[in-house]
C-alpha cells in the first residue's frame, strides 16, 4: 500500500527471474512482475499484511529462515524463490492443516464457487483428510439484518478484523480467546447487534470465506414475485450496473444498465425502476437544503451528506454531537421506495400494501436502512420491502435460468426510471458531491455551470477537498470515503464549532465504504484498487452517456414535483423524502 | 577394624589430601580413618583447612609437609588449630551447590535486600552507570559491549552490542528500551529471582542501554503473575528516581532516563518481541511479521531495544570489570555465565549460574546432586516449551548457544528440566504441546491447528492407537509448524516432538507398533499384574487400591482385575515384596 | 538516602560495613516465603527485638538459589565463616540464634552449604 510514495527502484530476482519493482514493495506484488502467483488466505491488497495464513512462505538467497512474502519488502539483488518441492510441501500441509479446521460442506455454503480457500484445495489437488477433522461446533451470529458471522468456517485470517478496525475505524469486530479457542466476534462476546457494527459489509467483501457473508433473502424475493397478489416493483443503485456483470465473467466497470432492466422483467418485477432516478430526487431536497443553509443560514453549515445507511449509523453512534449538520433528506433508495408506494401506487391504483418493493443494492447497509426508523414506513408501510445485495442478485439470475448475455437492452419504466449523469454518479466517491455542485450552481445562480465535472472530488484519495466559485461565493467541500478517513475532516469541523471558528468546509459528502458504493460491502467479491478503478470509470463513463447530466434537468423528477410534491423541501416532499437521526449508543449489551 | 575418625579435608589442593592419605597410610591407619574432601569450609582466607572427628578439631594454614606431623601428634591441638571448638564446621551431608557456580548474574541475589538501593549501592551498584555517563561514549559503550561478547539470554542468543547498535544508528526522536521480564516457560524463574532479589541491577543494565542506544524512555514488562517482582520493581524505580539515578540529568551528566513498568495480562506470547510490543501499546498480545524489527520499528513507532532481564542484569558487571574480563569467562562463541532453573527429577532442583561450557552432567550430578532417588538419568530438557530433550550420551557437552541447537535443542532462557528414566518421552512431548497449543496466539494458522493436530496425534499414540503413519504425520506437521508459523513460540513448540523422535525413536516405535510404554507412564498400555509365586497375601495392595479391585484371601496370592485397574500404580509401589509387575 | 547531583558524589559513596555486625540473611523470593520465610523472618525479628539482641541484622534478602532447601537462611557471624541454613523453620530459626550467633556454635547437622564466592571480588 506503501508503493505509492516509493520513489526509488530496486531490483531483484525472483525465481531467476530479474524484476525490477518500486522500493517498499512486498515480494508478493513483487513476484507478479516475474509472471509468479504465490498463494495466499490472509493478506488482501486493501490491508496491511497480518502473516496469519503461512501460505506465502519464500526463500531467500542466504537467509537461513524462510519468509512470508507478503509481508517482507523487497531489496536490492535479493533472490527470491517461491516456488520449489519444499516449499510445496510445506505450503500443502499448512492448507491440509487449514482444511482440517474447516467444515466440508463446499455445496451448501454461500461462497461455493467463490471461495479463495475452496480454489486453493483445488489447486493443490487436495483429495484426502489425513489429519483429524476439527471443527468448533460455534453458533452462527445472525442478529443483524445484514449479515451473518459463521464462525464455524472463519479461517481466522483476520482480514476482516482488520477491515472493521484500520479500513472503518468501527472497532466492532475483534478476535476473541486464544490459540485453537480464537475466534472472530465483537469485544465482550456479545451479538454483532449490540455492537458499534454500522453494517457495511466491508468484513463480507474481504472474507476469504463463508465465514462473513451478506444475509441471503433471495428466497423472499422469490416468494414476493410468485405471490399473484402483490406487485413487484424494482430498483436498482447507481454502483451495480458497473459491477454486477462481473457475477457472470465479465471484466469490472461494464455498464450493463439496460440488460438489467430486461432482467429484472424477465425475473417477473412489473416496474423497473432506478435509485438513479431518486438519486436526482435527493439531489434536489439535499441541494435546496443546502442552497437554503448557504444563503439564509451559513453558521448551520457544513451540510454532511446522508445517502450512505452505513455512515448513518457511524454517525449517530460515534458523532450525535454532529446530528445536526446531517442532511435530512432521505438516501435515494429510501425516496424511491417512498414514492413507489405513494405515487406511483397511487397513479397506477394499485393498493400500497400490495406493492412489494424490492431494491438491489451494492450494500449491506441497505438492508438495514429500510427499518432504521419511522420515517421508512413513510408511505404507511414499510416503504421497501426487500434489499438484495449485488452479489445475490447475481445467484438469483443464475438460478432464473436467464441467458444474461443473450439479454436485449430494454428501458426503465417511466416516472421513476429516467436519470441523469449526475444520478448515476452517486455510485462513486465524490459523486453526490459533484452532482450537487451542478445543480447547487444553478439553484443559486439560475445559471448553468460551464465544466459540469468536478474532478477535484474524484479518485481514491482517502479525503479530497475542493473550492467552488458559484459566482463570488466560495464554497468549500470535503468529500471522505472509508470511514477511517473521516476522522480528519469531522474532527476540525467540531474543533471549528467548539472554538467558535468559520467551519473549514460547507458541504461533506461521506461514504462508509472506500471508493464509494461501488466498493460497496454487497459487490461481487475480489476488490481491490484496480477493480475500484476500472469501476470507477464505468460510472463516469454512464455520466458521459447520458444526455442530461444534471439532476435538476431530470423531467421525471420535474414532475414529479409539478404532479405530486410541489416543490422541493415542500410539507408534503418533508413527509415522504426527509428523516431524522438520533444518537445510538455504541453498545446495547 | 571399625572406623575410628573421620577427617574433612579441603579439595581446593589435591596435594593436600594426597599428602594426608600417604601419612595415614605409612602410619597403617587407612583402616580407621576415613578421609573426606569436601569444599564446604567456607573461608576462602585460609589455604588450607582439616577438620578432624569425633575431636572436633579444625586445622586451618597448614602445608602439606605438616600433616605427617597432625598425624603423629594423633590430631591434638597445635599450631595449626583453632582454639574455639565451635568454629568452623564440617556437616555430615554437605551438599556441593555453589561450588562449580559463577553468580554474576546472581551477585547480589541473596546477598542484599533488595529493597534497599542503600544496599545495591553498597555493593558498587550504579558505579557503572556513573562510569559510563561520565567517561564513556555511545560508541565506547557498544565497543565494550562487543568486547564483552554478552549475548541475548531470553532464548535467541542475539549479540546484545548488535541490537543496541541498530537502534543508536537509527535516526528518531525518541527511543526506547524495554526489559522483557515476561518469563513463561514452565519450570523456569531466574528472571523473577533476578527481579526479586535484584531489582537495581536490572535498572542500571536498561539505563546503560538507553545510554548506548540514544534512548530516554524504558519500560519494564512484567508479568502480572510476579507480585513481590513487581513491588520490589516499582520500589526501586521510585528509588532510584529519588536518588538522582533515574530520572532527569542523572548524576548532573544530562542523560535523562525514565522508566515505567508494565503488567503483562497472562500470555505467554508476550514474551515474542512483537507481541510484548503489541501488549504494551494496549492491543491484543499477538505477534506481527518481522521485519521491521523493533530495533527499527518498535513500540509505538520507536526505535526499540528489547533485552531480557538476564542480559540486562549482566550489563553492570560488565562495565565494572571490563568487557574483556567478562569475554574470558563461558566459550569462544558464548561468553559469560548463564542461570538455569534446575528442575525435575533432580536431588537439589534451584537456581544454578554456571560459566557458558559447564557440561550438562556437571550441571546435574555436581550441582544438582544427581538423580533423585538414584535412578538412571534419561535426558535433559533445556529452553522450555521451545527447546528439546538432550539425550544422556551427549551429557558432556559444553553448554553453549551452539553445541545446544546442534543438539536440537535451545538454550533458551534457562529452563532445565532434569528426566529419569520413569519418564516417557511421548508423555514430555505431550506436556509441552498441551502448554504451547493453551499459549499459541492463534494468529497464525500453522501455530494454532498445527499444534492441536500434533497433540492429538501423541494422544492418540499414548493411548496405544497409533499407527505407523502417524509418525510421519508428526514429522511432516512439525516441519510446516517449523517453516510457516509466524513466530517463535509457533516455530520451536514442534521442538519437543522432533527432539525425541530424534533420540527417542525406538521408544515412539514401542507405543506405535508394541503398544507398549517402557517407562511405564502411558496408562492405556501398562498393565500391573501380581506374581503368585512372589504374593505373600499381605493384602498391603489390597487396602492401597483406591478402586479396590484387588482381591485375595489372607496369606494367599491376590489377583487384579483388569477390568477396573485405573492403573494408577500405587499397587506397584506398595508392594514390598516386589511381587507386583508392570507389563 | 540523600540524592546524588555529580558522578563524583556516588562514587565516594561508602556504604562501609559495620565489621561487628552479624548479619541473618533470610532468603525472601516468592519461594522462599511460599515455604515459610515470612514465619522465619518474623521469628528472628521478634527474638532480636525480645532479647534486646545488640548488633544483629535480620534482613530480607533475594532468592538464595536453594530451591529445594526453602526456606534458607545465611548467618554471617564476624570471625565465623559464612554458612547457610535450609529448611529452616521457626524452632531452627531460635535454635540457630541462640547456638551460632549468640555461642558462636556453629549447627552442624543442619547446614545445607556454603555460600558460593562472591564474583566481585574475584
Amino acid at each position: 500500500m506503501d508503493t505509492a510514495t516509493a520513489t526509488k527502484t530496486v531490483s531483484l530476482k525472483i525465481n531467476g527471474t530479474g524484476v525490477q519493482v518500486p522500493e517498499g514493495t512486498s515480494i508478493l506484488e513483487a513476484a507478479k512482475k516475474a509472471q509468479v502467483k504465490i498463494p495466499v488466505l490472509c493478506t488482501h491488497a486493501d490491508l496491511l499484511p497480518s502473516g496469519s495464513c503461512g501460505l506465502c512462505i519464500v526463500k531467500i538467497k542466504g537467509m537461513a529462515k524462510q519468509v512470508r512474502a507478503c509481508a517482507t519488502a523487497v531489496a536490492e539483488n535479493m533472490e527470491v524463490i517461491t516456488h520449489d518441492p519444499e516449499l510445496y510441501e510445506t505450503r500443502r500441509t499448512v492448507l491440509e492443516l487449514i482444511l482440517s479446521n474447516h467444515p466440508d460442506d463446499c455445496l451448501r455454503c454461500q461462497r461455493n464457487n467463490n471461495c479463495e480457500l475452496q480454489r486453493l484445495a483445488a489447486e493443490f489437488g487436495i483429495r484426502e483428510s489425513r489429519f483429524a477433522k476439527k471443527l468448533k461446533n460455534l453458533p452462527k451470529d445472525t442478529s443483524t439484518t445484514s449479515l451473518i458471522l459463521d464462525p464455524q468456517k472463519c479461517i481466522l485470517c483476520g482480514r476482516c478484523v482488520s477491515v472493521c478496525q484500520n479500513m472503518q475505524n468501527v472497532w466492532a469486530l475483534e478476535f476473541i480467546g486464544r490459540g485453537y479457542d480464537m475466534r472472530i466476534a465483537p469485544a465482550g462476546d456479545i451479538k454483532l447487534n449490540d455492537s458499534p457494527c454500522i453494517k457495511c459489509g466491508q468484513c463480507s467483501a474481504h472474507c476469504p470465506v463463508g465465514a462473513i457473508v451478506e444475509k441471503d433473502e433471495v428466497e423472499k424475493v422469490w416468494e414476493g414475485l410468485r405471490d399473484p397478489e402483490k406487485y413487484p416493483v424494482v430498483q436498482m443503485a447507481p454502483a451495480v450496473r458497473v459491477a454486477f456483470a462481473e457475477g457472470f465473467g465479465h471484466p469490472s466497470g461494464e455498464i450493463v444498465t439496460k440488460k438489467m432492466y430486461s432482467l429484472f422483467r424477465r425475473l417477473g418485477f412489473k416496474a423497473v425502476f432506478d435509485t438513479n432516478f431518486s438519486a436526482d430526487l435527493t439531489i434536489m431536497e439535499e441541494g435546496s437544503e443546502f442552497v437554503d443553509k448557504l444563503l439564509n443560514r451559513p453558521h448551520e453549515l457544513p451540510l454532511i451528506t446522508s445517502c450512505c445507511p452505513a455512515w448513518v449509523d457511524y454517525l449517530e453512534k460515534f458523532y450525535h454531537d454532529m446530528i445536526n449538520y446531517f442532511s435530512t433528506a432521505k438516501s435515494p433508495q429510501e425516496m424511491l421506495g417512498s414514492l413507489a408506494k405513494t405515487y406511483y401506487a397511487e397513479k397506477m391504483g394499485i393498493p400500497l400494501d400490495k406493492v412489494f418493493s424490492v431494491s438491489v443494492m451494492p450494500c449491506t447497509a441497505k438492508k438495514y436502512e429500510i427499518g432504521r426508523c419511522a420515517e421508512m414506513f413513510s408511505s404507511g408501510c414499510q416503504d421497501v420491502d426487500v434489499v438484495l445485495t449485488t452479489r445475490e442478485l447475481v445467484r438469483m439470475a443464475k438460478a432464473s435460468g436467464i441467458d444474461f448475455e443473450a439479454l436485449p437492452e430494454e428501458e426503465s419504466d417511466s416516472i421513476l426510471g429516467e436519470y441523469t449523469g449526475a444520478g448515476t454518479i452517486f455510485g462513486a466517491t465524490g459523486g453526490v458531491m459533484e452532482a450537487a455542485i451542478r445543480s447547487a450552481y444553478f439553484l443559486v445562480t439560475k445559471e448553468e455551470l460551464g465544466d459540469i465535472e468536478v474532478k477535484a472530488v474524484r479518485g481514491l484519495k482517502g479525503v479530497k477537498e475542493a473550492e467552488i466559485d458559484i459566482k463570488g461565493t466560495k464554497v468549500r467541500v470535503a468529500v471522505a470515503h472509508g470511514i477511517a478517513n473521516v476522522k480528519a475532516v469531522l474532527d476540525k469541523v467540531r474543533a471549528a464549532r467548539d472554538n467558535g471558528t468559520e467551519t473549514p468546509w460547507h458541504f461533506i459528502e461521506v461514504m462508509a465504504c472506500y471508493g464509494g458504493c461501488i466498493a460497496g460491502g454487497g459487490q461481487p467479491y475480489g476488490v481491490n484498487d484496480e477493480v475500484r478503478k476500472q469501476r470507477l470509470e464505468g460510472m463516469y463513463k454512464d455520466d458521459i452517456l447520458q444526455p442530461k447530466r444534471c439532476s435538476h434537468h431530470n423531467t421525471e423528477v420535474q414532475h414529479v414535483y409539478k404532479e405530486f410534491l410541489g416543490h422541493p423541501g415542500s410539507h408534503k416532499a418533508h413527509d415522504l423524502l426527509h428523516t431524522h437521526y438520533t444518537k445510538r449508543e455504541l453498545y446495547t449489551k | 577394624m571399625p572406623m575410628t575418625r573421620t577427617i574433612f579435608i579441603s579439595d581446593n589442593d589435591p596435594v593436600l589430601h594426597d599428602a594426608l592419605v600417604t601419612a595415614l597410610r605409612d602410619r597403617n591407619l587407612q583402616e580407621t580413618t576415613r578421609v573426606r574432601k569436601t569444599s564446604i569450609f567456607g573461608l576462602s582466607t585460609y589455604s588450607s583447612l582439616m577438620k578432624v572427628f569425633p575431636e572436633n578439631v579444625m586445622f586451618a594454614n597448614f602445608a602439606a609437609s605438616d600433616i605427617a606431623d597432625m598425624v603423629d601428634s594423633d590430631f591434638a591441638p597445635n599450631k595449626f588449630s583453632y582454639k574455639d571448638e565451635t568454629l568452623p564446621f564440617v556437616g555430615t551431608g554437605p551438599v556441593p551447590f555453589y561450588h562449580k557456580q559463577y553468580r554474576i548474574v546472581l551477585r547480589n541475589c541473596g546477598v542484599i535486600n533488595p529493597e534497599s538501593i542503600e544496599d545495591y549501592i553498597g555493593r558498587q551498584g550504579y558505579k557503572a552507570l556513573a562510569k559510563i555517563l561520565s567517561s564513556m561514549s555511545q560508541e565506547q559503550v557498544i565497543e565494550e559491549m562487543k568486547a564483552s561478547g554478552l549475548r541475548g539470554r531470553g532464548g535467541a542468543g542475539f549479540p546484545t552490542w548488535m541490537k543496541w547498535n541498530f537502534s543508536r544508528q537509527v535516526e528518531a526522536a525518541e527511543k526506547c528500551i524495554v526489559c522483557n521480564a515476561d518469563e513463561g516457560d514452565p519450570g523456569a524463574y531466574m528472571d523473577r529471582a533476578v527481579l526479586e532479589g535484584d531489582p537495581h541491577s536490572v535498572l542500571e543494565g536498561m539505563a546503560i542501554a538507553g545510554f548506548a542506544a540514544g534512548a530516554q524512555r524504558g519500560y519494564v514488562y512484567c508479568r502480572a503473575e510476579y507480585p513481590l517482582a513487581i513491588e520490589r520493581v516499582e520500589r526501586a524505580i521510585s528509588d532510584a528516581e529519588k536518588a538522582g539515578l533515574l530520572g532527569d540529568n542523572i548524576l548532573g551528566t544530562g542523560f535523562s532516563f525514565h522508566i515505567e513498568l508494565r503488567l503483562g495480562a497472562g500470555a505467554f506470547v508476550c514474551g515474542e518481541e512483537t507481541a510484548l510490543i503489541a501488549s504494551i501499546e494496549g492491543n491484543r498480545g499477538m505477534p506481527r511479521p518481522r521485519p521491521p524489527f523493533p530495533a527499527v520499528k518498535g513500540l509505538w513507532g520507536m526505535p526499540t531495544v528489547i533485552n531480557n532481564v538476564e542480559t540486562l542484569a549482566n550489563v553492570p558487571y560488565i562495565f565494572l570489570k571490563g568487557g574483556a574480563h567478562y569475554a574470558k569467562i563461558g566459550t569462544e562463541k558464548s561468553k559469560g555465565t548463564k542461570v538455569f532453573a534446575l528442575t525435575g527429577k533432580v536431588k537439589h532442583s534451584g537456581l544454578v549460574e554456571v560459566p557458558m561450557g559447564t557440561t550438562l552432567r556437571e550441571i546435574v550430578y555436581d550441582v544438582g546432586g544427581g538423580i533423585l532417588k538414584n535412578r538412571k538419568i534419561k535426558a535433559v530438557q533445556t529452553g522450555g516449551p521451545s527447546g528439546g530433550v538432550i539425550a544422556e550420551q551427549y551429557l558432556d557437552t559444553p553448554i553453549s548457544y551452539e553445541s545446544l541447537s546442534e543438539l536440537g535443542s535451545i538454550m533458551g532462557s534457562g529452563g532445565m528440566i532434569v528426566m529419569d528414566e520413569t519418564d516417557c518421552v511421548v508423555d514430555i512431548s505431550k506436556f509441552y504441546l498441551q502448554f504451547t497449543v493453551d499459549e499459541s496466539c492463534g494468529k497464525c494458522s500453522p501455530c494454532r491447528i498445527g499444534g492441536v493436530q500434533l497433540l492429538s496425534l501423541l494422544n492418540k499414540i499414548s493411548r496405544g492407537e497409533g499407527e505407523n503413519e502417524d509418525i510421519a504425520k508428526l514429522k511432516q506437521i512439525s516441519k510446516a509448524m517449523q517453516v510457516a508459523s509466524l513466530c517463535g513460540l509457533g516455530q520451536t513448540s514442534s521442538n519437543p516432538v522432533v527432539s525425541t523422535l530424534r533420540y527417542f525413536a525406538d521408544e515412539y516405535a514401542a507405543h506405535v507398533d508394541h503398544k507398549k510404554c517402557p517407562a511405564g507412564k502411558c496408562r492405556a498400555l501398562i498393565k500391573f499384574m501380581i506374581d503368585p509365586e512372589k504374593c505373600r497375601g499381605c493384602g498391603l495392595c489390597a487396602r492401597r487400591c483406591p478402586v479396590k479391585c484387588i482381591t485375595g484371601e489372607s496369606k494367599k496370592p491376590h489377583v487384579i482385575d483388569q477390568s477396573q485397574c485405573i492403573k494408577c500404580g500405587e499397587c506397584f509401589s506398595a508392594c514390598k515384596f516386589k511381587s507386583v509387575t508392570r507389563d | 538516602m540523600e540524592k546524588f547531583s555529580s558522578v563524583e558524589q556516588l562514587l565516594q559513596h561508602s556504604s562501609a560495613k559495620k565489621t561487628d555486625v552479624t548479619e541473618i540473611l533470610v532468603g525472601y523470593g516468592t519461594c522462599g516465603i511460599a515455604a515459610g520465610a515470612d514465619k522465619v523472618y518474623q521469628t528472628l525479628m521478634d527474638e532480636v527485638r525480645d532479647k534486646k539482641l545488640k548488633n544483629i541484622v535480620v534482613k530480607k534478602v533475594g532468592c538464595l538459589g536453594l530451591c529445594y532447601s526453602e526456606p534458607n537462611v545465611e548467618v554471617l557471624v564476624p570471625g565465623l565463616p559464612p554458612v547457610l541454613y535450609g529448611k529452616v523453620d521457626s524452632i531452627m530459626a531460635l535454635k540457630m540464634l541462640d547456638q551460632h550467633v549468640i555461642k558462636k556454635r556453629i549447627l552442624d547437622e543442619n547446614i545445607f552449604d556454603k555460600p558460593y564466592v562472591d564474583v566481585l571480588e574475584r
